[in-house]
């Protein structure tokens, strides 16, 4: 019962090794599928058995690991982490249904993505310095990979921009970590890496703001923020359209959780300080990034752009320091990493089939293949919070909070939310109707196009069954996040 | 006279001549074996190592031994046997067979051995002198190959620069304390201050650190492969003990600090810029060299226990990964054609994929990402660097290994994702470099995960 969350964080870990050991492409397919419904159920597990009126970390594990360095091997979760622990467990579930009629390198493949769960989930759950910059880091590899390998034209250079970017602000990352760990070390003589013992500490604000400012790089280019955005739309416009997946709904949160999880507690003054910058930041990205996005003529671009847009939401919900609006921001996680999994699904499988992302080759796509027409329209509605879906509550819930304190800023970003409309509607028209402006040629070919299998189905459904959930009945998920808000934002 | 200090280095002193001996009754079919033979004799000294008593000193107190300066010879025996054991079938294949080259390796891992525990400038410069005349040997012998000889040479001008500027320091040192022991001297005058510079400029030479380095990508490129896996650990590791020891000395300088800042910001920035206009993998390793001689010579710009502690794990480590990547080269050199050039690198990982591999877990480990052992170095002296107050040069050790990451990149970007035009035969790995890479990348990971059984031998 206790390591259920080590066993869920290291099978993953352990299907890649036998995958690449064992290289039958069945196995691979159904090992793959099976430890990531595991992990699924014990994530489910563990969420629905979560004790939302404790406070503190629950199902927690600490074992020394590294005593002359202070290092432990600690996890734990709180309300935040469940949720995105089970939202990660479900997308990559459904990443390995998508990637079944996989063919090339599929052995590998399926290895590195088995890999890249473990690091995932062990980024959400690590309560130790070096246990979690240890999975912050041990992500980078397999996704340079699978960019690198199984991705488009220009796959090298997406590959190396998106690998350059990162371990930039991973660096930064690792000497702000240094920075509070050698300060503990000055301050009581002891050497911890462990994360409940940092938070014990007020820093002196000069201390404060470095490291809030090094963390802040770090996460930053995770999110990403404007300006250090660009190596994303590249990274999935060039990624396999699991890559995407999973890039867009687990890789992007990683940075939106080390603000709530590490900057908010450890640095609260600093965080304060540093309002208006991160403001004026995500205010940049929800606006000038939509704009972005209505200007795109491929699709996945498109939906890259919307994603910096959305997480520009995110990062204001953050730091407006308000109990509603932080909830809102991290409902705003999950309901985007539902959201924008979809759409990338609906982009993958159109270029699946019309081996196109271009909207001038596309058109009137609904008459032919209306599944994915139904889902397409959901998951686009999902993600610019249309009411009745996950990204309606969450958006609802940062809007209020942030109008509290900052009613101008609240009112700007509001009104910047009002393009992402725009862009998925244009998106929308231009892909799906619009019959008329396709040529006989195209309208031919068209005609014999087939709609989604079994696994795309089921790929979606799942999905947009919890981004239906978290919109009809957000409660017991509002709750449970709650439990992390009132921690971090005290009271 | 206290015999049983210098037990490992009579151990290596007797092993060759004993394979001396066997040498001049030996043919060329013998080679194999007396490779072998020579490869054991580094392991007989590291066992040797476990009888030694500590703290000692012996010959007129010109040589110390203490647990820092053992665990140094440990690493440098274990790294010596290594490329020992993985360099005989090079030779054999490039038809270059010298039965010399089996004791002659063991000859600079006397002299650095002794270096390790020297306590006194002429020690110093005899043990130095030993290891790099050896060395210039080693770069320059092979069999038709012009490369090596040039490399030697460069090599042998800019060591004798070296040379006469040790010489020329403990010549100063000694007119300014009316001694040749390291001491902690603080009566500080301009002539002191003039020998501190020459003999921190003589090691900082052997270090390749940067403005001392010119030798290093030429030696380096010409030299046979494994001799330059060779001179890329071994050298560094000892060096890098000593001047730890030297740090003891003179910490307390405030021009040490600013010759040392310098020496490491020149190294770091100057040689990741410079890699990136590199062709042939081999020359952009060794531009590596110089940029790690940047970040280690950080390690040693105040006395701070703990940010010694990290740099000579990062050090020790980082010998591993570097020996272990020329040997990979090494093996992959014995195809017919192949050039070090970036291009033939491509589709390696089509080809070899376990090659590959591991020469990407080396080349992600110089890049600094866990869970590879050389991760924990750097974050040792972040930590140990903020601790001493020094967060600007820990900010310069940040922007330069971002930097450092784009070309080591490109070499994986060649070997996993572009297709090769150029067809080779499939390449052999002998036994011997099968070992050698496989205690390499073991130590990587192992010691990544687990760095405590490497970090907690470190003690001051």
């Amino acid at each position: 019962m206790e390591n259920l969350l080590s066993l869920a964080i290291f099978l993953p870990l352990l299907g890649a090794i036998a995958v690449s050991l064992v290289r039958k492409e069945r196995f691979s397919k159904m090992l793959s599928l099976g430890i990531s419904f595991v992990v699924l159920l014990i994530m489910l597990y563990l969420f629905v058995n979560f004790d939302w009126s404790y406070k503190g970390f629950q199902y927690t594990t600490k074992v020394d690991w590294i005593p002359s360095l202070g290092i432990s091997y600690h996890v734990g979760v709180d309300g935040m982490a469940i949720s995105l622990l089970l939202m990660t467990s479900l997308v990559f579930l459904v990443a390995f249904l998508w990637s079944w009629k996989i063919e090339d390198r599929p052995n590998l493949y399926f290895a590195l993505f088995l890999a890249l769960e473990t690091a995932c989930l062990g980024v959400f759950s690590a309560l130790d310095l070096f246990l979690f910059y240890l999975f912050w880091e041990g992500m980078l590899i397999p996704m340079y990979f699978i960019i690198g390998l199984w991705g488009h034209d220009r796959k090298v250079y997406a590959a190396n921009k998106f690998f350059v970017y990162t371990f930039f602000g991973s660096v930064f990352l690792l000497l702000g970590l240094a920075s509070i760990v050698v300060y503990g070390y000055m301050m009581t003589g002891k050497i911890s890496f462990d994360y409940l013992f940092h938070l014990g500490f007020s820093y002196p604000i000069i201390l404060q703001s470095i490291v809030f400012l090094l963390f802040g790089i770090g996460f930053a280019v995770k999110i990403p923020m404007w300006p250090v955005h660009t190596w994303l739309p590249d990274a999935h416009v060039e990624a396999p359209t699991a890559g995407s997946v999973i890039l867009a709904a687990v890789l992007l949160k990683m940075g939106t959780f080390g603000f709530v999880r590490y900057s908010l507690p450890l640095f609260p003054e600093a965080s304060k300080q540093f309002i208006p910058l991160i403001f004026f930041l995500s205010l940049v990205a929800i606006i000038y990034t939509a704009m972005m996005a209505i200007a795109q003529t491929h699709i996945k671009r498109l939906i890259a752009y919307s994603s910096i847009s959305h997480m520009g939401v995110v990062t204001l919900g953050t730091f407006a320091m308000d109990h509603n609006a932080l909830n809102g921001a991290i409902y705003m996680m999950i309901a985007h990493g539902l959201s924008s999994a979809a759409l990338f699904m609906s982009a993958g499988f159109i270029y699946d089939r019309i081996h196109s992302y271009h909207m001038d080759d596309l058109g009137g796509l609904a008459r032919y293949i209306p599944k994915l027409a139904v889902f397409f329209m959901i998951a686009g509605l999902a993600g610019i919070g249309f009411p009745g879906l996950a990204g309606f509550v969450a958006e609802f819930l940062v809007f209020l909070g942030t109008y509290k304190s900052f009613p101008v800023w609240a009112f700007i970003a509001g009104s910047g939310v009002v393009l992402s409309a725009a862009y998925f509607l244009y998106m929308y028209k231009r892909v799906m109707f619009e019959e008329e402006t396709l040529s006989e040629y195209r309208l031919e070919k068209w005609k014999h196009l087939k709609d989604l299998e079994a696994h795309h189905t089921l790929s979606f459904a799942l999905i947009i069954a919890l981004a239906l959930l978290m919109g009809i009945y957000p409660y017991p998920f509002v709750k449970i996040i709650e439990q992390t808000t009132k921690y971090v934002l005290g009271g | 006279m206290n015999w049983n200090a210098l037990l490992p280095e009579l151990v290596l002193v007797f092993g060759i001549f004993f394979i001396f001996i066997l040498d001049l009754f030996a043919s060329k079919k013998h080679y194999r074996t007396l490779t072998y033979i020579s490869a054991l004799v580094p392991i007989a000294s590291l066992i040797s190592l476990l009888f030694v008593n500590y703290p000692s000193k012996t010959l007129f107190d010109l040589f110390e031994v203490n647990s820092l300066n053992l665990l140094g010879k440990a690493v440098i025996y274990l790294l010596t046997s290594l490329a020992l054991f993985s360099m005989q079938d090079y030779y054999e294949k490039k038809n270059s067979v010298y039965t010399e080259l089996s004791y002659l390796l063991l000859m600079p891992t006397l002299g650095l051995s002794l270096l390790l525990s020297s306590n006194n400038l002429v020690l110093l410069f005899l043990s130095l002198e030993l290891a790099s005349i050896s060395m210039y040997v080693l770069v320059s012998l092979q069999k038709g190959e012009y490369f090596s000889k040039e490399a030697g040479f460069k090599y042998l001008v800019i060591g004798a620069v070296g040379t006469s500027m040790l010489a020329l320091g403990s010549a100063f040192y000694y007119a300014s304390t009316g001694s040749l022991f390291f001491k902690e001297y603080r009566d500080e005058n301009s002539l002191f201050l003039l020998a501190l510079f020459l003999i921190l400029s003589a090691l900082a030479l052997k270090a390749s650190a940067v403005p001392y380095h010119f030798w290093t990508p030429d030696a380096y490129e010409g030299a046979p492969t494994p001799i330059t896996g060779y001179l890329s650990s071994v050298p560094k590791v000892a060096i890098y003990f000593f001047l730890v020891k030297l740090l003891s000395y003179f910490y307390h300088l405030k021009q040490w600090l600013i010759l040392v800042a310098l020496l490491s910001l020149l190294s770091m920035f100057y040689a990741n810029f410079v890699a990136y206009t590199q062709r042939s993998v081999k020359r952009l390793l060794a531009y590596s060299t110089i940029a790690h001689a940047g970040y280690f010579f950080l390690g040693l710009a105040t006395a701070q226990p703990n940010l010694q502690k990290a740099l000579l794990f990062y050090v020790s480590l980082y010998a591993f990964a570097s020996l272990g990547s020329f040997t990979l080269m090494a093996s992959l050199e014995k195809r017919e054609g192949f050039s070090h050039h970036i291009l033939d690198y491509r589709g390696l990982f089509k080809d070899h994929p376990a090659l590959a591999s591991i020469f990407a877990l080396f080349l992600f480990a110089f890049i600094g990402i866990p869970p590879m052992a050389l991760f924990v170095g750097k974050l040792g002296l972040f930590m140990g660097l903020v601790n001493s107050m020094l967060f600007p040069l820990a900010l310069a050790f940040v922007i330069a290994s971002i930097i450092s990451a784009g070309y080591y990149l490109r070499v994986i970007v060649s070997m996993f994702l572009e297709e090769g035009e150029k067809k080779y035969p499939p390449a052999k790995v002998s036994g011997g470099e099968a070992l050698t890479l496989m205690v390499c990348s073991l130590f990587m990971l192992l010691l990544g995960i687990f760095p405590h059984l490497f970090y907690d031998l470190i003690k001051f």
